[in-house]
């Protein structure tokens, strides 16, 4: 790609009309192009601006208030919500047995158990130095309104648990789940990354993960219903959301 | 510390008091903007109420090195009405490795609301002056989102063509801004 395709290229992404397979060749020419770097940075700060050429329009008074509602309301919600605890020295090293990166494997399974009654010890149970709970009651998105959830994160070894409750079974097919839980890291301004599955408890009304990532840099874990095997990104519908406190 | 600064610090902090601050300054902004998406009242305050909830949970982040804060809740609450308005639920964008144009440094309120008010009446004017088939492809683009090739469709004409206006269109802007030589079409 010349540096004059790759204007061509810039200008439309700055206004959001690029094509989506003309962005891999501009990706590539932008690696090793400076100028064109300067020059996309430039468009799309133009870009940017044609936005703010509209001529502001008085909101409904409405707006502002359901707004603050929501925002005060979670604003109490994180405050009671993030509360440090004191240590146990056996949760952790049963925290540290469970293994980490799996998918639907005979590890998982355990690795799931073992998040159950990880989950079990969260609600109930005192939590190793340093972990943070972050109790939200009301996560649920549209399709699943009455979900409830915990997450204990242990910052010092970057892994947290999530334990969901009020879930729905995913779609059955055949005898056979034809659907799963996939649990997602948003980053802040970046694309979700699969992070982990949810698995039913033992209990059959919960559900856990082990999330053996660190949440540094996450604005939120999210938790979408996804085929069977998973998703490289979301695809189905969001069932929860937990938005994480800043600095966590 | 500029109030867009502030308001964006409170928010990192948790606290509501920054919502109002950026909602009170921007608000009937984000409601222009998604409403001219949109032109729907009731799915722009949707869209507002959404956008800005993003913010306040941290999913939507600002980046001073990327622009100001309002450029920054204009695009938000842009991509979020066309992602709405073309039936996307939330879509991630890929970035491109760019060198982004870092917001202004200046410490003043007045020094930086009055350089933002004259780029944007520089950017307002020269939209209003571009010839119309370039103005149309740029709303096209920017205000219904759609791709070059469904404007190629739309207008009747080649790719190519729509790729040139664009081009030509974001020069002529470009120009007004930075002092850039301008390149009329021919």
């Amino acid at each position: 790609m010349t540096c004059d395709e790759s204007e061509l290229l810039l200008a439309a992404h700055a206004v959001g009309c690029l094509d989506p397979g003309e962005e891999t060749g501009l990706r590539v020419h932008l690696e090793g192009c400076h100028d064109c770097r300067r020059l996309g940075g430039v468009l799309l700060h133009v870009g940017t601006m044609i936005a703010g050429t509209v001529s502001p329009v008085t909101p409904p008074p409405s707006l502002r208030r359901n707004l603050m509602a929501r925002v005060e309301a979670e604003a109490r919600a994180r405050s009671s919500a993030a509360v440090p605890r004191r240590s146990a020295r056996w949760h952790r090293r049963l925290w540290s047995r469970v293994p980490s990166g799996r998918r639907f494997t005979a590890a998982g399974g355990l690795a799931a158990a073992a998040a159950g009654l990880l989950a079990a010890w969260s609600l109930a149970g005192p939590h190793p130095a340093g972990a943070v709970a972050i109790r939200v009651p009301t996560c649920g998105s549209a399709g699943a309104p009455a979900t409830r959830c915990v997450l204990d994160y242990d910052p010092d070894r970057h892994q947290a648990v999530l334990t969901a409750t009020g879930l729905t079974l995913p779609a059955v097919l055949g005898g056979a789940s034809a659907q799963t839980y996939e649990v997602w890291l948003i980053p802040a301004g970046g694309a979700p990354m699969p992070a982990a599955f949810l698995a039913q408890g033992p209990d059959g009304g919960s559900w856990s993960s082990v999330i053996s990532r660190s949440l540094h840099g996450s604005a939120a874990i999210a938790v979408t219903a996804e085929p069977a095997g998973g998703s490289l990104a979301p695809t189905g519908p969001e069932v929860l959301r937990v938005p994480l406190p800043p600095g966590i | 510390m500029t109030t867009d600064e502030r308001a964006v610090e409170l928010i990192a902090q948790g606290s509501p008091e920054g919502m109002e601050l950026l909602y009170d300054r921007y608000g009937s902004l984000a409601y222009a903007v998604a409403l001219r998406v949109l032109r729907d009242a009731s799915a722009a305050e949707d869209v507002v109420q959404e956008a800005f909830l993003s913010i306040w949970r941290g999913a939507a982040t600002y980046r001073p090195d990327r622009g100001g804060v309002r450029s920054w809740l204009c695009t938000v609450v842009r991509n979020r009405s066309i992602d709405r308005t073309r039936g996307r639920a939330g879509r991630s964008r890929d970035e491109l490795p760019l060198e982004h144009v870092a917001a202004g440094s200046s410490t003043s309120d007045t020094w930086t609301e009055v350089v933002a008010e004259l780029d944007r009446e520089h950017i307002r004017g020269a939209l209003e002056r571009l010839p119309a088939e370039q103005r149309t492809t740029i709303e096209l683009a920017y205000f219904a989102g759609c791709s070059q090739s469904e404007i190629s469709a739309r207008m009747r004409v080649p790719l190519g063509t729509v790729k040139g206006r664009t081009r030509l269109a974001l020069r002529t802007l470009r120009g007004v801004l930075g002092g850039w030589c301008v390149e009329q079409p021919a």
